[in-house]
């Protein structure tokens, strides 16, 4: 017979007991507004101030709160070709970060040599737009990410593919495995998105000039900006991004596409293709005018190919004023110091 | 046991309970706490809302011309719109429709916000335009026309900046009305003007066509039915909020009696549980306790025969541990195939459901069977129990059984009879081989007293005897002659022991019949070394003796004599009488010499009417002659032989050892030729071998005499001799001597008349007039050496004399002498001989507070065991040993050993030394390099100072002057 040398299972059910009564009580008695926490902000757009601002431009800052590792994988995966359907086509093909973030071309040219219908938007700042492409089909850089993917003529793949593709290279699948579990379509795109974002080109002239530099400006860009202001183009290409937060007809005061004399194609619908109303025909989303003198050739379907022909365009399609050269000049030296500079490690092409 | 069962379900009804309304509660606060997030949230969206507002307005107004800060409040409520959609998700259907309502109108706001931002930067844009460039007219010359117009423009320019800042009734007709009264103007103008106005024109417009838009989507997104829905949805919220803290707080009353209830329950519960538990504990320690101390093995087993449990005692005998005999299979553990059987009967009376006793036998761990009792009781108990063995290791009972019946079968066939009497003496058992000895038969005997067997050869001392040592020792052990039945008498050699046990006291004999043996030994010893006629030892028997006396005395230094004597005459009766008759003489002449030499003297008949006497205790001649004497006296004594008798008287041959010869032969020739010597005197006498012996005879009996007539004439006195203490030789005392000066004879040494005074039995009288002497003069002397001691010699005759220690006491008495200050010599001898009578005697001494001195020691036999038993102070070592020493030969090296073991000896057992005979001064240098190793050695001699009359002694030694 071993001798009962266990502890009283009596004493312990009491001590329970009162243990549990205890915690019963404090849980009873608890103010339950200690349960609730301050839900997460929503806040969407990275680089955009919280503030509305006071001016109708307000400086670029740089992006906070992205995570390095996340910018890392997005950076290679944005260079890399095995995105596309036949391994030729990267989202750094058509967006070029050392030509303005965009490919140079009229119209972007994808897999199999095809012909786009739009000319590629610059990918630079592309954080701070309000929407994505330029009928603002996509509500963020996530978003848009999937499109070009899928776009039969531009990279024609699809994520099954490119998953399966990916997870044959180890550092893609540690990677992956590491930031968000498993590599997977949604993914690719959070990380894509999460390197575009931290492409923002702070630090440009007049930036500074916003900033309080008084030299920061030439004297023809200082006199371009007051033209930008007093002529009106700044009603629509206003905010950080001088652009990109709203949509705009494309021929206020004159008929753009009749003068043009083309045919109007698909891409000239604008928003028209997502909301299907009469009023958003040749609708576009304003596009932003950083770096605008990196990015030529302009304007939705790539038609001008100069900076001095798109203000004149604008100037009379948009606007309705008269630019005599001197003025013209000079809005064009104050487009020019919207040039700024990207982060150090925003182009390095990623190891591999 | 329902009590508790009913307690137990009552607890775990009441902790469901608590658990399904705990359960509940936490539904309730879980829903609270998304009720209360929803809160939050539609609190921050009611603010973000009231920012959109303001901010439209702002922007509306041209307070504002920035949109970022419009979309980022438009897309915090978008995703502040999502979480509280997911927030509400499982809410009910009426929160959900207004979100839905709430999501679907903030969507065509978004829309409406859209059609804003355009539609207000159109408008700003040509409002700026009519700011700026209003004066489109200037590059025309002035004139009445150009006024004219400029009026036209400026009214319309002024309605429309009316109609941007707010819609009026009736302006967009204005604005109508006064473009189509300048538009017929543009054609009449220059070209440049003409499309200055035409531009101005389309401002107008443009800010025509777009204001009302632009009023009724800012009055839209202002007055959006989204403000309704969420006012709706916070309205909502609010009272669910409400619902859910009176439903919570009613289960956290229900929750908080439930736990209080569960509680108080557990703890009487537990309480009870306790007491219940701690009275079954005692039960099970009282039940532990008998089954561990139970001297019988105690083993459970299921219906399988698989052990449940096993007690102490059964583990201790089958060797296992009560944990390896658990679950283990009795058949598999305890069987032992014993009788080739290969069930175990446990097993069996188990598997057959049968209660069963019986024996068996058990396999231990080591593999050996040992016999058991056992008894099997199906149990019905605990299911667990099938049945209870009991058991108990019958090995024990087994062996004594068979030791008993070896014991009964040895009883039973030993030789030697063997009988057991109870304490009274009657006979309870005996075995055949008794019954065989005395002839009776079992039932004769049992109940009888072996008295009964008595031959009556032995006297009732021998009974006494034997009782008494089977009184005190518990044995005895001897020859007995008893009778058999038939009336033969036998010899038995019996061990009587006594032996008590329970039962009480019994004896128990063993007898062996000896009879037969000792009938055979006897004859053949009285052939070989005795002789058949007179019984005494043959020639053969005494020459070995003779040879045994010539080693001892050769070995202790002493003398003895040896008488042979010749019946004068003796052949006559042979011739006259006829051999029978002579052989009757011989036999009565050997009893005559038999009774002379009586134990401690040998009679011998050596051949024909030769006969011997060996004297080994007689020292001197005069002993010798004595004897010699008494046997011519005795064998002068006629002996009657049938009729007639013998008167032939003997002829004594004496001769002494060593002083004579010191072979046996020799001895026995010189006896020879000392009896012819007296036959050739006249027979009927005695004669020694050498012819100074009769001299020496003559001078002891003049002694004899002499010392007869001293001690009455006063003649002796006593001397003294001084003994000093080493190292520093200070006088303790003296020796007293006695010394006489006879008329006659001059002054006689102690070493003449000692020893005739020793034989002739007077010694005891000089010791006593010597000790009282001595003492006196001691106690004289106290007053001039205090302490002063007196050594005084003590004969064996003295010593051995009947009250001795009171005649002592009674000298101590007289003359007033200390106890302690005498010292009584003995000679070793003395204790040797005297055994346990002598050390009584000296206990009896020692109890006066004598001081007892073991006198020349090293002559004797003492033994350093033997001294240790005796009460004894000092030893004086014998002047022999010391007058070797300071010589320097091989003898002094040896006899300086001697000193030295004994010296080493006394001061082990703590006695004092006295060396004596010390006469020069290489001998007292010799003994004084003792001392430093003693201490305690005193020393006495001649050339320390011989025996001096008292007078002279007191003036010599204790400084008083000559009388």
């Amino acid at each position: 017979m071993p001798p009962s040398t266990r502890p009283d299972p009596a004493i312990a059910i009491a001590v329970l007991a009162v243990c549990a009564a205890a915690l019963l009580a404090y849980f009873a008695f608890a103010p339950p507004e200690q349960a609730i926490r301050a839900p997460a902000g929503g806040s969407s757009g990275a680089g955009a101030p919280a503030a509305p601002a006071q001016g109708p431009v307000s400086p670029l800052t740089r992006p906070v709160g992205l995570d390095p590792e996340k910018v890392r994988l997005g950076r290679r995966l944005f260079h890399d070709k095995r995105l596309s359907g036949d391994g030729t086509v990267a989202c750094a093909s058509c967006h070029d970060l050392n030509r303005g973030g965009m490919d140079g071309l009229p119209q972007a040219v994808g897999v199999r040599g095809q012909k786009g219908d739009v000319n590629t938007p610059t990918v630079l700042n592309s954080g701070l737009n309000f929407r994505q492409f330029w009928d603002g089909r996509a509500a963020d850089l996530v978003e848009q990410a999937a499109g070009p993917v899928h776009n039969p003529t531009e990279m024609d793949s699809n994520w099954p593919q490119v998953v399966a593709r990916l997870s044959g290279d180890p550092a893609y699948a540690a990677a992956f495995a590491r930031l968000y579990g498993r590599l997977e379509g949604p993914a690719i795109q959070d990380a894509i998105a999460a390197y575009e974002q931290s492409l923002v080109t702070a630090d440009a002239p007049f930036d500074r000039h916003l900033q309080g530099d008084a030299t920061a400006l030439s004297p023809a860009a200082a006199e371009g900006w007051r033209l930008f202001r007093d002529l009106g183009c700044v009603a629509c290409h206003q905010g950080a991004n001088l652009g990109g937060n709203m949509y705009a007809g494309l021929g206020v005061m004159g008929d753009f596409f009749r003068d043009r004399g083309r045919a109007p194609t698909k891409a000239d619908l604008g928003r028209y293709s997502v909301t299907r109303r009469e009023e958003d025909r040749h609708v576009f989303k304003v596009p932003s005018l950083r770096n605008v003198a990196r990015t030529a050739p302009y304007f939705h379907d790539g038609s001008v190919a100069t900076l001095e022909e798109a203000v004149d365009l604008m100037a009379r399609y948009q606007l309705g004023v008269r630019l005599d050269p001197r003025r013209k000049g000079q809005l064009i030296a104050f487009l020019e110091s919207l040039t700024g500079e990207l982060p150090a490690d925003a182009v390095e092409d990623p190891g591999r | 046991m329902t009590a508790i069962r009913r307690r137990v379900w009552l607890l775990a009804g009441l902790t469901l309970a608590l658990f399904a309304v705990g359960a509940g509660w936490f539904h309730a606060r879980d829903q609270h706490a998304r009720l209360q997030r929803g809160a939050a949230m539609l609190q921050r969206i009611d603010a973000a809302e009231w920012r959109l507002n303001e901010t439209v307005l702002r922007l509306r107004y041209g307070l504002l011309n920035n949109y970022d800060g419009a979309n980022h409040i438009l897309g915090d409520l978008r995703s502040m719109r999502a979480i509280l959609g997911r927030q509400l998700d499982s809410g009910d259907p009426e929160s959900g429709a207004a979100w839905g309502s709430y999501d679907r109108a903030s969507r065509l706001r978004e829309e409406d916000f859209e059609r804003f931002k355009y539609d207000a930067a159109v408008i700003r844009n040509s409002v700026q335009y009519f700011a700026n460039d209003a004066d489109v007219l200037a590059a025309l010359p002035d004139s009445r026309r150009r006024a004219a117009l400029q009026d036209e423009v400026m009214a319309l320019s002024d309605a429309v900046m009316r109609m941007a800042l707010a819609a009026q009734p009736g302006l967009e007709e204005e604005i109508g009305l006064r473009m189509e009264r300048l538009a017929p103007f543009v054609d009449g103008l220059p070209q440049a003007v003409a499309e200055d106005l035409r531009r101005l024109l389309r401002h107008a417009a443009v800010v025509r066509h777009r204001q009302p838009r632009l009023e009724s989507v800012t009055h839209a997104l202002v007055q959006s039915p989204a403000r309704d829905d969420l006012d709706r949805l916070i309205a909502l919220n609010r009272r669910q909020v409400g619902e859910e803290i009176a439903a919570e707080a009613r289960i956290r009353g229900i929750l908080v009696f439930l736990a209080a209830v569960m509680t108080a329950g557990l703890l009487i519960a537990a309480t009870y549980y306790r007491r219940e538990r701690e009275r079954a504990e005692a039960g099970r320690r009282l039940v532990a306790s008998l089954t561990e101390q139970a001297a019988v093995g105690m083993i459970a087993c299921d219906r399988d025969g698989r052990i449940v449990f096993a007690n102490p005692y059964a583990c201790a005998h089958t060797g296992w541990t009560a944990a390896e005999l658990a679950g283990q299979s009795l058949q598999e553990r305890l069987h032992a195939a014993a009788g080739g059987r290969d069930e175990c009967p446990v097993t069996a009376a188990l598997r057959a459901g049968s209660g069963y006793t019986g024996e068996t036998e058990f396999r231990h761990r080591d593999g050996r069977g040992f016999p058991v009792e056992f008894s099997l009781r199906q149990a019905a108990g605990p299911d667990e129990v099938a049945a209870v063995i009991v058991f108990q290791d019958i090995t024990e009972r087994r062996l004594r059984e068979r030791d008993r019946r070896l014991a009964e079968t040895v009883f039973r066939a030993s030789q030697q009879g063997i009988v057991v009497t109870d304490a009274k003496g009657a006979i309870q058992r005996v075995n055949p081989a008794y019954c065989a000895v005395t002839g009776y038969a079992e039932d004769e005997l049992i109940g009888a007293n072996p008295r009964m067997l008595k031959s009556g050869q032995h006297g009732p001392e021998f009974y006494r005897a034997m009782w008494r040592a089977l009184d005190e020792t518990g044995r005895w052990e001897g020859e007995i002659r008893n009778r058999r039945r038939n009336g033969d008498i036998y010899v038995q050699w019996a061990r009587v022991q006594a032996i008590r046990s329970d039962e009480g006291l019994h004896y128990v004999g063993i007898v062996s019949d000896i009879t037969e043996h000792l009938l055979a030994r006897e004859s053949m010893e009285r052939m070989t070394y005795y002789d058949a006629l007179t019984h005494l030892p043959n020639r053969v028997l005494f020459l070995d003796r003779l040879r045994q006396s010539i080693l001892q005395a050769r070995r202790t230094r002493r003398s003895f004599g040896l008488a042979l004597i010749d019946l004068d005459h003796f052949k006559n009766v042979n011739d006259t009488l006829g051999h029978p008759q002579g052989d009757l003489v011989l036999a009565q002449i050997g009893q005559r010499l038999a009774a002379i030499a009586g134990e401690t003297d040998t009679a011998a008949r050596l051949g024909g009417d030769e006969f011997a006497l060996l004297l080994p205790d007689r020292r001197g001649p005069e002993d010798l002659a004595r004897v010699a004497e008494t046997v011519v006296a005795e064998l002068g004594r006629p002996v009657p032989v049938n009729g007639s008798e013998y008167r032939g008287g003997a002829s004594v041959g004496m001769t002494m050892y060593p002083y004579d010869a010191e072979t046996a032969e020799q001895l026995l020739r010189n006896a020879e030729v000392a009896m012819y010597r007296a036959k050739e005197r006249g027979r009927g006498r005695f004669q020694f071998f050498v012819p100074e012996m009769a001299e020496t005879v003559v001078a002891y009996m003049r002694i004899e005499i002499g010392l007869r007539l001293a001690l009455e004439r006063n003649e002796l006195s006593v001397h003294y001799q001084p003994v000093y203490q080493l190292p520093d030789r200070t006088l303790v005392g003296a020796e007293a001597l006695v010394r006489w000066t006879s008329p006659e004879l001059g002054p006689v040494p102690p070493s003449q008349f000692i020893p005739v005074a020793e034989s002739s039995g007077m010694v005891a009288s000089v010791d006593a007039w010597v000790l009282e002497s001595a003492c006196r003069q001691a106690a004289a002397w106290q007053g001039l050496r205090p302490g002063f001691r007196m050594a005084v010699n003590f004969s064996a005759p003295r010593f051995n004399q009947e009250g001795v220690a009171t005649d002592v006491r009674q000298v101590l008495d007289r003359t007033g002498l200390d106890g302690s200050l005498l010292e009584l010599e003995i000679t070793e001898r003395v204790t040797l001989g005297g055994g346990e009578q002598a050390r009584l005697v000296m206990e009896e001494l020692k109890g006066l507070g004598c001081r007892l001195a073991i006198d020349d020691f090293g002559t004797g036999y003492s033994s350093l065991s033997y001294l240790r038993r005796l009460p004894v102070d000092t030893l004086k070592i014998d002047k022999s040993f010391v007058d070797g020493l300071g010589t320097g030969d091989a003898e002094a090296r040896n006899d300086r050993a001697v000193v030295a073991a004994i010296i080493g000896l006394a001061h082990n057992l703590g006695l004092d030394i006295v060396a004596e005979g010390i006469e020069t001064e290489p001998q007292l240098a010799a003994v004084g390099e003792f001392a430093p190793e003693v201490g305690r050695l005193a020393i006495q001699g001649y050339l320390l100072g011989r025996p001096v009359p008292a007078e002279e002694f007191a003036a010599r030694y204790l400084d008083r002057p000559r009388p």
